[in-house]
């Protein structure tokens, strides 16, 4: 198990990924914060340390585009994208999804316009959620690493055929340089192994046509075809996270837990934010709290029955959403956990909370206090509120009858 | 109206609704419910009839849907409308799956498909020449027929070539189902207010000449319909990944010629092979031998007029089908 320990960002440790993986076609266009991956990616091409073709397009809505006519054409093919450009792609992230093309996005999570933005959210990843696309979600640097090797396989499983995005924390993640575990290359790519297209257009022997027209008679038919592909990836993930550990030495889950089978109190979230909450879970452990955290790793396909069931006997659950969905009340993370949860039977009181959007901090304080809330729904037997919270907003005083330390002078005088 | 005399005992002419007695709307016909499909191509005006249907129905104080179902929108592709026609408010959004009537503007898209789900004691409305007991026995139907020549109609009237209102005559005569007087304002209005006064008395007057032309008939011992055997599509799980077609050329299956409302007439001695046709025909119906023009294929001509256009000569010219 010979491997490296280098000193990478999170964009520089997806670069070397993304290299090690030998792909044929890598098309992107550059976008705050994911630039640095192909930044980096772009050196080791001009170096030729890797023997790709390299397509800077004129935007995202090309470079999919370029993407999805590379795999067709039997390619191994890889991109990464942020935000506005994931939503300029949004059209042909569907159709590489639809026409079952494997490949491999890289997504560093970055809030939508508007108001303009360039911080960490989830709200890009979120929007293509329904798109048929896995979606993995990284809690570091080194997992992310991790996932875009763990992602190619299982996006190139000929039962799965799905493209899949590695999503991870912009700036938080994706700028923050840290020690990373690299595997040699020679490991990386027998792991991989190398590409076997599903469909070769350029194999002029074995024609084929892609893309054709499905109407009223069809069209059901294919999505339904893709949704047990997403059912396969569900089933084949673990297995080939465990043949990762063994090169590795790196154990991966459909969900990452930290602390999490005695405890009582339990705190969901996607992303980094997963990681600080491990130094609180420590600290008030060490103060006899039975706290743990679940940390969701693949969104898409949701692993509903293995989270409800590590969730039984809980006494009272945090949901933290970096997304909204507007007017569903409840974050996306938290529509997931409290379905599945229905659907499993699992009764257990669940505080969903919208935080962290456009990049706002979330200290350790902060999550200590969502412990602390966490104790007194329990203590007091209070439900939590229907609807999500949104953590660390600032609150107007009240319209009428609120106590307002502050008047208007002015108002006084007139 | 006309009676189809002489033609055999098993087929009756006349059935005893529609305009002889200035029917009373849907209880006519004996329904809560009615619905009905149009058959036609882009560009023919069956969205446009529906629509009109729509609105007349609404004059007599029913309550009406009129809605289309296009695939790849096209000058002369077949299009499908949509009517329902009902004493209450009619709720449902669903397909229309089994009509009560069915009209088919276009003489050429006449065969048995057209009867999909259509009720066996339904109205079949057809543009053509030939009379309701030919088109009875040509796609064995035993609900009643109702045919109307509209290309004459629409002579008649001093009309442009659309079959629409025409048949929109025809259908509201067969079937009862609106009465003359809200059809003819309907119609009248709708042209008015897009074509001017003139435009729209023609067209009322195409609506009166249809109701006395129309021919209505139907067994008067209801046969069997023969079950129209529909060809078994594949499950989900038999299907490619993405949709990947392996077989070649499966356009070849597709039939298109039946879109065409004109056709390119070959004339072989004004031909000089320069094969500009060959290249500009967007769907390879130019046939060649060696070089050299051998004619149209009219199993896939779509009737586009892209070939006469390019022909520097008078070797092919477009003619409006027959």
């Amino acid at each position: 198990m010979q491997q490296e320990t280098r000193t990478l960002t999170g964009n520089e440790a997806v670069a070397l990924a993304t290299k090690q993986l030998r792909p044929h076609v890598v098309a992107a266009y550059p976008i705050t914060p994911q630039t640095g991956i192909i930044e980096t990616f772009s050196e080791y091409v001009s170096n030729g340390e890797v023997d790709t073709e390299l397509v800077l397009a004129e935007s995202e809505h090309s470079a999919m585009s370029i993407c999805v006519g590379a795999a067709a054409a039997g390619s191994r093919v890889a991109t990464a994208t942020s935000s506005q450009g994931l939503a300029l792609m949004a059209e042909i992230v569907y159709i590489a999804a639809g026409m079952r093309l494997p490949m491999v996005m890289a997504v560093t999570n970055r809030a939508l316009s508007g108001p303009l933005n360039i911080h960490c959210d989830h709200s890009d990843s979120m929007m293509v959620r329904d798109s048929g696309w896995i979606q993995i979600f990284c809690r570091d640097a080194q997992e992310a690493y991790d996932s875009i090797l763990i992602a190619t396989r299982l996006s190139e499983k000929q039962s799965v055929r799905l493209p899949a995005m590695v999503c991870y924390d912009g700036f938080f993640v994706s700028h923050n340089l840290t020690p990373v575990q690299i595997l040699t290359d020679e490991s990386v790519f027998s792991f991989v192994g190398p590409f076997k297209a599903g469909v070769d257009l350029l194999d002029t022997l074995h024609p084929a046509t892609m893309g054709a027209l499905a109407l009223q008679n069809y069209y059901l038919e294919f999505k339904r075809a893709q949704a047990e592909a997403m059912r396969q990836a569900l089933d084949w993930a673990p297995q080939i996270q465990e043949e990762f550990r063994l090169v590795s030495g790196r154990s991966y889950g459909m969900f990452q837990q930290y602390r999490l089978e005695d405890a009582q109190l339990v705190l969901i979230a996607l992303g980094s934010v997963s990681r600080t909450a491990e130094v609180v879970v420590d600290r008030l452990r060490s103060a006899g709290w039975k706290v743990g955290i679940l940390a969701p790793r693949f969104y898409r396909p949701f692993p509903r029955a293995e989270l409800s069931s590590a969730l039984v006997g809980k006494r009272a659950i945090a949901v933290l959403d970096r997304a909204d969905s507007c007017g569903a009340f409840t974050g996306p993370l938290g529509l997931e956990v409290k379905s599945a949860l229905f659907d499993h039977g699992v009764t257990v009181p669940v505080w969903n909370m919208i935080y962290g959007l456009g990049g706002r901090n979330i200290t350790e304080q902060d999550i200590e206090g969502i412990f602390f809330q966490l104790l007194k729904i329990v203590q007091t037997g209070t439900a939590p509120p229907e609807d999500a919270d949104y953590f660390g907003v600032r609150e107007g005083p009240a319209e009428a009858g609120g106590s307002q330390k502050w008047v208007e002078v002015s108002t006084l005088r007139n | 109206m006309q009676t189809e005399l002489g033609s055999g005992v098993d087929f009756y002419v006349n059935k005893a609704i529609g305009s002889a007695m200035e029917s009373p709307g849907v209880e006519a016909i004996g329904a809560e419910l009615v619905e009905v499909r149009w058959h036609g191509r882009g560009g023919q005006g069956a969205v446009t009839g529906a629509k009109i249907l729509a609105r007349a129905a609404t004059k007599e104080g029913l309550w009406i849907q009129a809605f289309s179902e296009f695939g790849p929108e096209r000058r002369g592709a077949p299009v499908l409308a949509f009517n329902r026609i009902g004493a209450n408010e009619i709720r449902t959004y669903a397909p229309v799956e089994e009509p009560d009537v069915v009209v088919v503007i276009d003489p050429a898209l006449l065969e048995r498909a057209v009867l999909r789900g259509l009720k066996a004691e339904g109205w079949l409305v057809v543009n053509t020449p030939f009379s309701p007991r030919q088109v009875a026995r040509n796609v064995s139907f035993s609900g009643t027929v109702a045919t109307l020549d509209a290309a004459a109609v629409s002579r008649e009237a001093s009309l442009p070539p659309l079959a629409n209102i025409p048949m929109l005559g025809a259908l509201a005569a067969a079937t009862g189902l609106i009465q003359r007087s809200a059809l003819e304002e309907a119609v009248f209005e709708t042209f008015r207010a897009s074509l001017g006064e003139e435009t729209a008395r023609k067209n009322v007057r195409a609506v009166n000449l249809a109701w006395s032309q129309v021919r209505i008939g139907h067994y008067l011992d209801p046969g069997s319909t023969e079950e129209e055997n529909e060809c078994a599509l594949p499950s989900w799980q038999e299907l490619e990944p993405g949709g990947t077609l392996y077989q070649p050329g499966s356009a070849r299956d597709y039939l298109t010629g039946m879109w065409r409302s004109s056709y390119p007439l070959f004339k072989r001695e004004e031909c000089n092979d320069c094969l500009r046709c060959w290249v500009f025909c967007p769907d390879t119906s130019i046939m060649t031998n060696e070089g050299k023009v051998t004619g149209i294929d009219l199993q896939y001509c779509k009737g586009c007029g892209v070939c006469a256009a390019v022909c520097p000569r008078d070797a092919l010219k477009m003619v409006p089908e027959n």
